[in-house]
Order: C-alpha cells, then structure tokens, then sequence
C-alpha cells in the first residue's frame, strides 16, 4: 500500500509542470552560481597566493633598512580562502581579506569585495548555497503546500479513507515521498554546486567531511520546511489558505528572518563607527605614550624584562639601543590597548551575532545559512580568527624588528641597518582555519535548533495527516 | 456605481482582519525604517562634521606655522611641512539619504587626505562594521517600498476575483448588471491607498526634518506612484486569468518572488560574472610592489623627479627627516603604477552599470530602486563618486606638495591657501536616469489597459 | 453485512440521526431516500467510520468502524456524488493506483479490461482523468469499486448530475454488483431509479428512518406518494 502511494506521489510530481518549472530555473541559478563561485574561488585564490609571494618579495627585498622602518613598511596578511567558499561565501564577501601588520597601530582587517558591487539586490548575493536554501524551499513550498488540501478539496482524500488505507502507510507515503524527492534534490544540487570543487584537486580528507556535513544539513533543513508545509497543508481549510501560509513561512524563513536578525542586532548593539575608534587609539594609545607621561611605566617595565633577560642590573650597561627599548615599550603599552578596543569591537560583533544566532530559532533556514558558513568556513568565527592571528603574528613580527634594532642598533638608533638576513628571518603568516570541532561548537545553538524543528514539524505533520485520514478530511 | 463598489470595498477592507493586521505590520515597518533612517542620517552628521582626533594637524595651526617660518621666527624642523598639510573628505549625508541607506555602512564616508597617503591606503580603516550584520542590510523605506508594498498588496488582492468565482457570486453579480472591471479596480484602489500613504508620510517627514529639494521629493513619490501602478497592473492581470485561488495566489507570489528577489540577485550576479573587476588582492599587490621598488631605488627616483622638475635645487636643510621623501616619491609611484589596474576597474564597473541598466528593466524593482537611490543621494553612484573625488584630491594635494617634499622645503602661505578644501560634488544624475521609472509606469498602465479588457469579458 | 442499531449522532447539539436502525444483507440494496440534511450522508460516514455515533453501534461485516476503521473499510467500497480521482493520472493510472491500495496487483491488461467493462470506451482509459466528463469518472468509480470485490457498496448520491442515459448505464452496473452478492447502501434523491435498483427503499426524515418498503411490493408512483407525505410532515414540524 506505502508502495503505491509513493508510487501515485512520484507520478503526480512529474506530472507537476510548477515542479519541472521551478526545477529548471533552480538548475538554471544553480549551475550558474556554481560555475561564478568556481571562477571566482580561483581567481581570488591565485590573486592571494600572488600577493603572498609579492608581499615575501617585496618584504625580503627591500634592501638595506632600519627595522623601525622596516616595521612601517610592514607586510600584509592575507585571509586563507577556503575551497568551500566557492560554494557558500558567507560573510566573507562583507568583511575585509587583509591584514596591515604595522607598527604602533592594530589596523582593522581591509579589503571588502562588497564594495566592488554596482547595484544591491535587495536579497543576499546569488551563491551556490543561498540558491539551494531559498530557491530550493521555494520550490519545496510550492510543490508541497497542496498535497493534503488538494486531496481533501478534491474528494481523493476520502476516497483514499474509503480505501482501508492505513493510517501510518498514508503518513509514511505522504512524508516519504518529500523525503525522497528533497533527498534526490539535495544530491543533485550539491552534485551541481560542489561538482567543480569534485573535479579539482584539493585536500579530500576535511573537505570531504565538510562536503558530507553540508549534504546531511541542508536534507535535514529541506526536510523540516517541506513537513512544515505538509503540516500547514494538512491543517488548512483550503489549498489557497495552504499556500498563503506556506508562502508567509518561506518569506519568513528565507527573506524576513535574516533582515530581521540583522537590524535586531544593529539596534541592540550598534556598530562602533569608525571615527570613534580612531579617535580611541589616538587618545589611549598613542597621545598619551608619546606625549604625556603614562608611557613611563612601560618603558620601566620594558627596560627592567631586558636587564633580567640579560642579567645585569643597569640596561645603559648592554649598550644596546634605548629608542628601540622605547618602541618595544609603546608595543606593549599600546597592545593593551588595542586588546581592550578591539576586544570590545569584537565583543561587539559576538553580540550581534548571538542576536543572528538566537534568531535562528525561530527560523531554520537562517540557523542552516549561518551553520552552512560555518563549514565552509567562510563565517565570522573564521574571520576572528583571522584578524586575531594576523595581530598576534603583527606584534611578534614587530618584536623581533625592535629586539634587533636594539641589540644591534647600539648608538646609532634609527641610523642602524638592517640587512636581508634580518627580513628573511622574520616568518611568514600562516594560520589555519577553524576545525570542525570549533565549528560545531560554536554553531550547537543552531544545529540544536535544526535538529528541534526537524523533529517537531515531523511530529506536527505526522499527526495533522494522520488525523486528516482517520476523518477524511 | 464605482462609488458603490469603493463604499462597498472600503467597508470590507476595514472589517476583514488580514487587511488590518497587513497594514498594521506594514505601518510598524515604515516607523521602524523612517526611525532608524533618521537615527542613522544624525549620527552620520556627527560623525563627518568633527575632525578625527588623528587629524595630527588642522589647517589653521598648519597655515599659522607656516606663517611663522615666513616670518623668520624658528620652529620645529617638522612643523608646516607639506607632508602634514591634511584634508578631511567627508560624503555628508543628502537630504533623503535616510529613506535609502540601506547598504551605507558598506562604503566609506570619510576620510584624511594628506602626503602620507595613496590611492592603496586612502580609505585603509574604515572597515569596523559587524560582517555578519552588514550583510542583512538594513531596513529602509526603499525596500519597505520595492519588496514589501508588493507583498501585502498580492496578499490583499489576489483573490478578488477567484473568490467571488469560487463562491459563485460572481455570476450572480454579472447577473444584476455589476462591472469586474470597477469591481476590480475598486478593491484595488481601497488597498493601495493606505499603502502609498504611509510611505508618502514618511518622505514628507524625512524631506521636513532635513529640508529635501522639492524636486527630490517629487522623484521619490513618482517612483512610489509608477511602482505601485505597476503592481497594480501585474495583481489584476494575474487574479483575472486565474480560475482558482490557488493558482491566483501561486502566480501572483511567481511574479513578486522573480521581480523582486531572483531577478535583482540574478542581475547583480550576471554583472560581477560578465564584467569582473580587477581583485583588490592583486591591486594591493601591485601598491606594495611599486612601493617597494621606489624605496630599493631612492636616490635614482629622487633624482629622476628632480630631472622631471629642473627648476628645483637641492635644499641643504637636514633637519628633515628622509623618509618624508621616500614616502611621498612611493606614494606617486604606487598611484603611478595602479592607476592602470584602477581605470580597468573603473571600465569594468561602467561595463556593469551599463549591462545593469540595459537588463535591469526586467526588473522594475531594480529601477525603481535605482531612481529612489538617485532622488535619495545613496547608493553605489554616490560612493563611486566620492571615491573618484578623493583620489582626484589626492592626486592634486601630491602634485602641490611634490616638489616641496622632495626638495625638503616647504610651500609658500599663498601657495597652500591656494589649495581648496575637500567639498564632495554629488555626482549629476542625468535626466535618462529616471527613464526607467517612465518605462515601470507605461508597463503599469499597459498592464492595467489589458487587465481592464480581460475584465470586460470575465463570465 | 451493513448493520446499525438505535444509532444517535448529533453534532453540537443538532440531532443528524435519532434511533436509526438498519440491516442491508449480502446481494441486497438498501435505498435511502430523503430531504436534505435527512441524515443520509451522516448514515454514510458513520459506516466509512469518519464519525462515531453518540450512541448505538454500527457494523459491516461483524467490525465497528469506530473502533477498526481500517479493518471495516477494507471490506467496504465507496462511491460518493462526485468520483474523487487524481487529474493528473490517467483512468488507468487511478485504477491501478487504488487497485494496489485494496492490496492487488492486477496486469494493465486485467485493469483495462474492468474499466471497459465499467462502461468506459477503451481509447479513453489512457487519457488523464482531467479531461473526464462527471459520467466518465463515476465509471471509474464503479470499476474502481469492482476491482476491490469489496463485501459491501457504500454510493452517496452517485447519480446527481448524470443525464439520463448515463444513469441508466450506471444503474445496469449496479445490477452486477448485486449479482455478485454485494451489499448495496446507496443515498440518493432519484425515486425512479431507487425503484429499479434496489430490494428495499427507506425513507429517512430529520434523521429518522421512518419507512421502510420492500421495492417489489410497491410502483415509483407509489413511492413518490410516500416520500411527500412524510417531507408534508417534515415542513409541519
């Protein structure tokens, strides 16, 4: 009997014209965001690598120079690019790949490729993932909001009652026949959106994890948007009330609920302007050091870590050069600084994300679009983790610049040179993005509330059709 | 009779409760963008109208030093150097801007112009904003008008024929001699109405607290009226070919979901796909690398712009620091050696908005909103623009200073008094800008024309 | 086969049936005539167990369709005023479809072969249900009950809106019905009809049963004399 139902669904979805419609604009978007997102995956990936070798270059080729100087002529990092990123950009697109490593200032990360956008579609950009979240519910909605209000508008509902059809077979039927065609759905549109990604080489083993978490997530989501639906449509009074609420879902879902998310978060915790900031570090960290008396410390505690590293009691004793005991000093003054600034912009930004996050509760489709970036890694954990380990490698860069300067500086300050072996020794940036344990960590809220409303829609729907059944309408 | 049906209407549209609870969101919405436009618009007011607190050296001490050196009193080596002389370029908020700032954040609207800078490193720190909150957007009275008005109106009425269809009023109605086309048209003037009034309030208000152009004001409610004939046109085509409700609801929503969500995604995508700019990456790459060749080769480069400028002379004064050279000869050559990467960009960009353009009439949202960002001062033509113009500063300030820096002198009084300060220039919105809202508006109305001919023969 | 004893339902408060007791045995018809709002259609779905009585208790077969639904129905096949088929399936594919759910699994051909013998034309049984005139889709009804060989035949009003030749026709189908020992319930407002195909006619009034008469012993005109008396006293009360 459950195989003759799901027999009836398959042949009624193709039958369906809105499906196949739908199904070839989805293939349609589908294809074209997957091929962009592969462009530009490896445009900007070789556009870092060269920038990573122009910056070695330039850095180790910079001739003879004073490592002061040579802090101010600094080097870039730049954000590791994902290969994920090509399917899911997250937010990446909206936050800046590089980091200026100078000296005195901890800069905020620069380079945003929203900028370069000429007209804001009033919706996200058109990635592989949104194209599969939002266009593939659409089409779920679509399909699915007359399944049970059709039958019951059209009498087959009762007739299938008359049947003797059990109860269970029928929600089996009517639930499996979803699962099946969201499943065929999935596979298909990841096959399409990560198939560049499948051709190329790449690092199998994470990614390969990652690939299968972000198939295993977006089935579960499809799958609890299209109970919802199944439920809405088994509990209307009619299939134009179903589809009016299915639709009022899906914007609510897929449209609304990250509008909302983020002007919630920008007004609970408004962004800290720009100019506020500069101010801040001109008036804590730099002001102060260089022109009132707060640096004293600093320097006192600067010189007295030199005299115990070198054992002696008098720093003037190791005739190393004081300026660049002084620039140290300003480092460590200024670095306390920037920790409390910038820790608290980044405080900031968590708390805007903990409003995203505690919204996606109420939507599974947001929590699916932020755990989806989280995989990727494209999403805001990465980005910290970027812009905290470009800063922790600025200050050791900066260090070793000034711990060389002083020990070899003497008296000649910032006369002193420094030649190619002192640039080839400083190291190169690297970091590695998130793991996947962080991920899920950071991301339990959402996955627990994907899981949540995968089983209690599937609750929801499993009684609203068995109750249609056992009355027949 | 349309009178009748307009009482009638009203009546109903005041009694059904998805009407009030539409309108009621609808108003909460319009309050809540109107209240953060404006929130937002001061806050920008008091952001570029104060100096940054890094601005080393304003322009009245700077000059004032200068004075001083040329009247022979002594001071510091540093003080009036043309390194120092610093411009703070500010994009002030428009009158309207706060009914379209929607992806504001996104672009800077400030910065310091001074020797020290390059077209790599103009607007190096603005980039503070919470990304994941940056993509959201934010909700303004544009997209209040371009995505939401739609929706609710589809909500309200696409039904109104399909329901008395299905209940079979429809004949009886036929029957006592009743019209579909006031009929239709009755319902949807009743729901328009309050929906174009409540925007229209909050223009006005956005126009009186921030004395809006009359002219400005006038593009904002055209755009709303062409919009919403649009709308109209599409809501009554579509509920006079549907036979059920379902279908009038599914189409209705087809049409809204491609105008104003795919279609905008799928052209801004296409643009970016078809005409891709340069990477910043690689742009930042190229700065670093003429930098650095610059800085290899000083004394050469030194030499060469003292061969480029032969009525110089070698200036004796040491007390100058060298690197206010070496910066300045790396900044011209770092702007030397993108300027080609940043005309490409620029032709890409001019590629995109043309394509944008030619294919955004598939949209008349993106029209619409693009006219509402003109009347507004907002959007990606305005940003561009005060970037055009501050590196065109820039590259003036640099060629004043030039010879001074390199000379390590420093600029008469009359000289620098010369230089004007930064004042943005909104770009000139040519009047073909706004052909497109003429082009959403003969589409309303063609669409109503054929709305009213169906109407006439609906049985 | 079809057995309800002193059956009360109401819904919230309005009485749909008051003491209805009937029997329909196997190979006979039982004809429910009566108003609008008579209780017929209540009588159907207390069967079809879509609704519990109040009080009494309804069989078929021996089995409560209250307590086991499923069992009851699946000895019941249902034919209700218009024949509820998916649009986008053929007759054939409907056929089949409903043929598995009764739990056979019949070749196309045995399938054709019962929708021709239903009365539909052979060239029509592969064309989607959608373009069916209401004639047509009562045929698959009818074949789709025949392929069931349920105990008992449960028809709501099955010929409202037929023209006379296709009731004829559905009528003389089910005359095989009965000739295969089914039990036959069928509500319905056509007296002439009534009389040709049943064994017995009830009158039912304000949810009562309130006559019952064996179709041989009596004419159609008898018949419709009967059924106004008893509305004259429905419109008195």
């Amino acid at each position: 009997m459950m195989g003759a139902l799901l027999q009836k669904e398959f042949l009624e979805y193709r039958r369906d014209r809105r499906l196949w419609l739908l199904g070839v604009l989805l293939f349609l978007l589908l294809s074209a965001a997957s091929l962009d997102g592969w462009n530009r995956f490896q445009a900007d990936a070789s556009a870092r690598a060269s920038a990573v070798e122009v910056d070695r270059k330039v850095w180790v080729e910079q001739g003879d120079n004073n490592p002061h100087g040579a802090a101010h002529f600094s080097r870039y990092a730049f954000r590791p690019l994902p290969v994920l990123s090509a399917f899911d950009p997250g937010v990446f697109d909206f936050a800046g790949a590089a980091f200026w490593m100078e000296a005195h200032t901890q800069n905020p990360t620069s380079l945003r490729r929203v900028e370069d956008v000429v007209v804001h579609a009033p919706f996200s950009s058109l990635s592989p993932a949104w194209v599969v979240l939002v266009a593939g519910s659409l089409l779920v909605a679509t399909v699915l909001f007359s399944s049970v209000s059709r039958e019951r508008e059209n009498g087959t509902l009762k007739a299938l009652a008359a049947s003797g059809l059990s109860a269970r077979d029928f929600v089996v039927g009517k639930m499996g026949a979803p699962t099946v065609l969201i499943f065929l759905l999935v596979v298909l549109a990841m096959t399409i959106a990560l198939g560049p990604l499948l051709l190329t080489k790449f690092n199998p083993e994470p990614t390969a994890i990652r690939v299968l978490m972000l198939l295993v997530l977006y089935f579960c989501v499809l799958l609890s948007f299209s109970f919802a639906v199944l439920w809405i449509s088994a509990c209307a009074r009619s299939s134009g009330e179903a589809f009016n609420l299915s639709a009022l879902l899906w914007i609510f879902f897929a449209l609304a609920s990250p509008l909302l998310a983020g002007q919630l978060a920008t007004t609970i915790f408004p962004d800290i302007d720009e100019q506020s900031l500069r101010n801040e570090i001109q008036l804590k960290a730099q002001t102060p050091f260089w022109v009132g008396s707060a640096g004293d410390d600093a320097k006192a505690a600067q010189e007295r870590a030199v005299e115990e590293e070198f054992g002696v009691s008098d720093f003037d004793s190791l005739g190393f050069d004081r300026e660049a005991l002084v620039l140290q000093a300003h480092e460590e003054f200024a670095n306390k600084v920037y920790d409390e600034l910038y820790g608290e912009l980044q405080a900031r930004h968590r708390n805007q994300d903990s409003v995203q996050r505690y919204m996606s509760v109420l939507s599974p489709l947001l929590a699916a679009q932020r755990i989806s970036a989280g995989i990727a890694g494209t999403d805001l954990l990465a980005q910290w983790d970027f812009a905290d380990s470009a800063e922790q490698h600025r200050r050791e860069i900066i260090e070793l610049l000034n711990r060389d300067m002083m020990i070899h500086g003497a008296d000649k300050g910032f006369s002193y040179m420094a030649d190619r072996s002192l640039w080839e020794s400083i190291p190169d940036y690297q970091t590695s993005a998130p793991s996947l344990k962080e991920v899920v960590r950071y991301y339990f809220i959402e996955l627990s509330a994907v899981c949540v409303w995968l089983v209690v829609m599937a609750y929801l729907a499993f009684r609203a059709l068995k109750t249609s059944l056992v009355r027949g309408q | 009779m349309f009178r009748l049906h307009l009482r009638r209407q009203w009546q109903a549209y005041w009694s059904e409760k998805r009407s009030l609870i539409s309108l009621g969101l609808y108003i909460f919405l319009a309050l809540w963008a109107l209240a953060g436009g404006i929130n937002w618009h001061l806050q920008m007011i008091n952001v570029v109208s104060k100096p940054p607190a890094d601005m080393i050296t304003d322009r009245d001490t700077w000059l004032a030093d200068l004075e001083r050196v040329e009247s022979g009193e002594t001071v510091s080596a540093y003080a009036a150097r043309p390194m120092a002389m610093t411009f703070l370029a500010v994009q002030a908020p428009s009158s309207l801007a706060s009914l379209a700032y929607r992806h504001e954040s996104i672009h800077p609207h400030a910065t310091l112009i001074n020797g020290w800078r390059n077209e790599s490193t103009l607007f190096r720190r603005y980039e503070v904003q919470g990304a994941s909150a940056l993509r959201a957007g934010q909700l303004d009275l544009a997209f209040l008008v371009t995505v939401i008005f739609p929706l609710i109106l589809i909500i309200l009425c696409f039904d109104i024929v399909t329901r008395e269809k299905e209940s079979g009023r429809l004949r009886l109605y036929l029957s006592q001699g009743g019209s579909v086309v006031e009929l239709v048209f009755a319902r949807l003037f009743v729901v328009v109405t309050p929906l174009m009034v409540v925007p229209m309030l909050c223009v006005l208000a956005a126009a009186l607290a921030f004395s809006a152009p009359f002219g400005h004001v006038l593009i904002w409610l055209s755009a709303m009226f062409v919009y919403a004939l649009f709308w109209c046109g599409v809501v009554a085509c579509v509920a006079l070919w549907s036979n059920r409700s379902t279908s009038a609801a599914l189409g209705s929503f087809v049409v809204w979901a491609l105008i104003a969500v795919l279609l905008p995604s799928t052209v801004q995508f296409s643009a970016q796909a078809l005409y891709p700019l340069p990477s910043r990456v690689s742009f930042l790459s190229e700065a670093r690398d003429a930098e650095a060749a610059t800085r290899r080769n000083l004394d050469q480069r030194a030499e060469a712009y003292m061969a480029e400028h032969p009525d110089l002379v070698v200036s004796t004064d040491s007390a100058v620091p060298a690197y206010y050279r070496a910066a300045y000869l790396a900044n011209i050559d770092v702007n030397n050696h993108t300027a080609p990467l940043i005309r490409a960009a620029e032709e890409q960009r001019s590629s995109q908005r043309r394509f944008v353009k030619a294919v955004g009439f598939l949209s008349p949202a993106l029209v619409v909103q693009g006219g509402i960002e003109a009347a507004s001062g907002t959007g990606v033509m305005y940003s561009a623009a005060f970037r055009r113009q501050a590196r065109s500063f820039l590259n003036h300030l640099l060629n004043e200073i030039g010879p001074a820096t390199v000379n390590a002198s420093r600029i008469s009084s009359s000289k620098a008094r010369k230089i004007p300060e930064f004042i943005f220039e909104p770009p000139r919105v040519p009047l073909g800008a706004y052909f497109g809202l003429v082009w959403v508006g003969c589409l309303g109305l063609f669409l109503l024309i054929i709305a009213k001919r169906k109407a006439s023969h609906v049985s | 086969m079809l057995v309800a004893k002193a059956v009360r339902k109401t819904y919230g408060g309005i009485v749909a049936l008051e003491d209805l007791n009937l029997t329909v045995e196997s190979g006979s018809t039982l004809c429910l005539l009566g108003a609008n709002g008579a209780g017929k259609s209540t009588t159907m779905n207390l069967f079809l167990g879509f609704t519990s009585p109040d009080s009494g208790s309804i069989e078929v077969d021996g089995l409560s369709p209250s307590r086991t639904p499923e069992a009851a129905r699946r000895k019941l096949s249902y034919i209700p005023e218009n024949v509820s088929l998916y649009p986008a399936l053929s007759g054939l594919e409907n056929l089949r479809f409903f043929d598995q759910l009764s739990g056979h699994q019949r070749s196309d051909g045995e399938l054709t072969e019962i929708l021709v013998s239903s009365g539909l034309i052979r060239s029509q049984v592969l064309q989607p249900v959608a373009q069916y005139s209401k004639g047509m889709k009562q045929k698959v009804g009818l074949a789709i009950a025949f392929a069931k060989g349920a105990k008992a035949l449960l028809l709501d009003e099955p010929l409202s809106g037929l023209d006379p030749k296709a009731s004829s026709e559905f009528t003389g189908r089910l005359r095989q019905f009965q000739e295969t020992g089914c039990a036959v319930l069928m509500a319905t407002h056509d007296i002439f009809r009534a009389k040709e195909c049943a064994s017995t006619i009830g009158i039912m009034r304000a949810g009562q049963l309130v006559e019952l008469l064996d179709a041989s012993q009596v004419d159609a005109q008898e018949i419709e004399r009967i059924y106004l008396k008893h509305m004259r006293e429905d419109s008195a009360i």
